[in-house]
């Protein structure tokens, strides 16, 4: 830069004020980063809730009586009730029910030709057509352009055709025409009165019902198991294996890697062996998590012949998080201070006395962390899992020995299929996950927070 | 003292120099479990190193490691199998790349702003904040790439006219970069805040503003910091599974345009992993030998970041 012989205030005032724009500026953009960074997180969060709700809640009719029909029931629609005119919102008509499930053991089809059945499983909406039940030959998928009336998508497949039967049956939506058998004073009358529903076969009855909507949680979701079906597919197996699976990596990770932390602070000595420890904790703490899946397949399941179990993955697992949990308590105990080690020893203490009464129960709070970030990560995590065999479609419950499965691999796999239907189970049971694991780390923030705060030495 | 006049005391079996060999072998003891802990660390690695060699030895003596490092395409299930590495490493570098270019700027301008511009009060809130980012499941990352970000790219890019791919790396990587903005802020922040303060006050005393005392003073100080923390997130980029795996598809090809298809080396372990695949046999052994090309790359770099931390740190020692 030039030196100036002569000094111009102005000058000087119009350069300080712009490198003061400039800073200004540099700190709105830093803050804006951040923002937009954690908007990114909220948006992920909008997205899943948004698309999940499905899965998750469900509107239920209750009765006029206070009963709620399980969800299960079949539910009709008044469309077009020519006898009456038009009826209030908040009158449906409960069909008697056909549960169309028990197609699915080995029972004669052909009962149900003719019926009105809701979809199987599904609840429809307050408004839906219903379908009938009809058997169709040869005919297992609709070409475009040979759907019948009413809406083209809700033409459907039985899923699994019976041993007997071996035809496809196929369902066929279509408006519904009510006739009301009593005659119909005032509105209100209409409660409990018996209809029958007439399509182009032959007639359902049902009953008309006076309705209330609610949202409720929908339990089914996290109490059945896969399902070709996308409206029925639940998580409840991969939540049993994620528990056990977790059970397992922490049973094995936490005492292995205090163990190995407090023997590097507080016993290893200051030579080669020690650093190489070191560097390698380092190392396996950025291991890609796939090699440890490699790992746990060649050494667990090959070559000590363990299979693919709820046992390898946790321990694999375990290994995968231990240096995280080795990591954490090594800080812990490196911040308990040197004082209460003095003291204890200048009491008498031995050296395993003073870890265990002394150093250890301070740093408790701070392993406790540490176990907690590394059971969130064991949570969420799918790559090595996959390397295991985690199975996505499971009949029952993950046991300790067999074949297991767990959430993340449930999503991983619906978010894999190409149909939409299963992208609001993968949204739904990832709202599940994401939300478990934000919950695990604000808990293990807020104790090192409070830790802070609360220890005075 | 005569044993007539005092009465009769009973005998305690206090032997001092027993308890003493007792309680040095339990020391002892405690020690050597304690060391057997520790030291599974290094078996661990030993163990990851020695089956990915032992799978995959084989493979090397069946196709030729001038083949696999030299090769450009990837196809091992085809009926002419070729076994390229390169076809893999492409998609992983592609990915990398852009990631890298998301969470650098973006990590370190926050890491600036947190060291230099923000009250310690918020920072003790932001932080942690941001480091919620990484905690989430990657799975639930790959969806969010799948369902939110191609849609949004696709529609942004057909506006130029460009046809965006269901599956391509540029939305992959544009969310692994998200995911690694926090450990790029953590690492570099902590990096500038281990630069003394009378830098930064002999810099204020000078009339420079926070973004000249950032810039030409923090950032150079804390270079071998912020370089390590750089060389972290590669790492981090190269080992990531399943943001790749979901919405990066699996079409393996050499080429470095982020919005086609692409094949990284952990999606094809994760892609093989699902199918069925014969215990022992060339395409089970590929798995292992990706997995050591990935071993090799991440413990490179790995090993580079952790020295170049340890050397900044014992500088302001």
């Amino acid at each position: 830069m030039s030196r100036r012989s002569s000094f111009d205030v102005n000058e000087i005032r119009a350069l300080i004020a712009k490198r003061k724009r400039g800073d200004r500026l540099f700190n709105f953009v830093g803050a804006t980063l951040i923002i937009l960074s954690l908007s990114v997180l909220g948006a992920l969060m909008v997205k899943l809730a948004i698309d999940g709700t499905s899965r998750l809640l469900e509107t239920h009719d209750v009765r006029a009586d206070g009963q709620t029909p399980g969800f299960r029931d079949a539910v009709g629609t008044l469309t077009r009730a020519p006898a009456v005119g038009e009826l209030p919102a908040g009158w449906e008509i409960q069909m008697d029910p056909i549960d169309l499930r028990a197609a699915e053991e080995d029972m004669d089809l052909s009962v149900f030709v003719g019926q009105y059945v809701a979809l199987n499983g599904d609840r429809p909406h307050p408004g839906d057509l219903l379908m009938t039940y009809t058997k169709a030959t040869a005919i297992e998928k609709v070409a475009p352009g040979q759907e019948r009336a009413g809406e083209p998508d809700l033409v459907g497949v039985i899923a699994k055709a019976p041993a007997r039967n071996r035809t496809a049956y196929q369902l066929i939506p279509e408006p519904l025409r009510l006739t009301l058998n009593d005659e119909v004073k005032n509105i209100e009358s209409l409660e409990g009165k018996r209809v029958v529903a007439t399509g182009r076969r032959s007639a359902t009855t049902g009953t008309i019902r006076a309705t209330r909507v609610e949202e409720v949680f929908r339990r089914s979701f996290f109490a059945s198991g896969t399902s070709k079906n996308a409206s029925e597919a639940g998580i409840f197996p991969g939540l049993i294996g994620t528990l056990m699976v977790t059970t397992i990596t922490m049973l094995m990770a936490i005492p292995l890697g205090v163990a190995a932390g407090v023997y590097l602070e507080e016993y290893a000595p200051k030579n080669r062996i020690t650093a190489l420890i070191e560097i390698n904790i380092a190392n396996l703490a950025g291991v890609p998590s796939i090699i440890w899946g490699l790992l746990g397949l060649s050494l667990f399941i090959y070559f000590a012949g363990l299979g693919r179990s709820s046992i390898t993955a946790g321990m694999t697992l375990g290994l995968l998080v231990l240096p995280i949990v080795i990591i954490a308590t090594r800080e812990a105990i490196r911040a308990v201070p040197n004082s209460i080690r003095e003291a204890a020893v200048g009491l008498g203490a031995t050296k395993w006395q003073t870890v265990r009464y002394h150093v250890i129960p301070y740093s408790l709070s701070g392993i406790l962390t540490g176990s907690i970030i590394a059971l969130s990560r064991a949570i969420g995590e799918t790559a090595p899992l996959v390397c295991i065999g985690a199975v996505v479609f499971m009949t029952g419950v993950p046991t300790l020995t067999g074949a297991f499965t767990v959430m993340p691999m449930q999503i991983f796999d619906w978010v894999s299929r190409p149909q939409k239907d299963f992208h609001a189970n993968a949204a739904a049971a990832s709202l599940i996950l994401v939300l478990v694991t934000l919950c695990l780390n604000g808990f293990a923030i807020w104790i090192r927070f409070h830790l802070r705060r609360k220890i005075k030495w | 003292m005569s044993d007539s006049a005092l009465p009769a005391t009973p005998t305690i079996n206090f032997d001092p120099d027993a308890r003493a060999i007792r309680q040095k072998r339990f020391e002892k003891g405690i020690e050597v479990i304690l060391f057997a802990a520790g030291i599974s660390s290094v078996a661990i690695t030993l163990g990851i190193i020695v089956m990915l060699v032992w799978e995959s030895l084989p493979f090397f003596r069946d196709v030729g490691l001038v083949k696999f490092l030299f090769d450009t395409e990837w196809s091992p299930l085809l009926g002419q199998p070729r076994y390229g590495i390169w076809g893999l490493l492409s998609g992983t570098i592609c990915t990398t790349a852009v990631a890298l270019c998301v969470a650098i700027p973006i990590g370190t301008i926050s890491a600036i702003w947190l060291s230099e511009y923000c009250s310690p009060r918020l920072r003790e809130i932001t932080k942690p904040v941001l480091e919620l980012l990484s905690a989430v499941p990657t799975v639930v990352y790959g969806f969010f790439a799948l369902l939110v970000i191609t849609p949004i790219l696709q529609a942004i890019l057909k506006a130029i006219g460009i046809d965006l791919p269901g599956f391509n790396m540029l939305s992959a990587g544009l969310v692994m970069g998200i995911m690694i903005i926090p450990y790029i802020a953590s690492l570099s922040e902590d990096a500038m805040r281990a630069v003394p303060m009378s830098l930064r006050e002999g810099s204020f005393a000078m009339g420079a503003t926070r973004l000249q005392t950032s810039w030409r003073v923090v950032v150079p100080s804390a270079f071998s910091g912020i370089t390590a923390a750089y060389i972290l997130g590669v790492a981090r980029a190269i080992g990531e599974t399943m943001i790749v795996a979901i919405a990066a598809g699996n079409m393996a090809g050499f080429h470095f345009n982020p919005l086609s298809e692409g094949q990284t080396i952990t999606a094809y372990i994760v892609a093989i992993s699902k199918g069925d695949l014969p215990h022992g046999s060339l395409e089970y052994r590929t798995i292992f030998a990706a997995g050591l090309t990935l071993l090799v790359l991440t413990l490179f770099f790995n090993v580079a970041g952790y020295i170049i931390r340890k050397r900044y740190r014992e500088a302001y020692a």
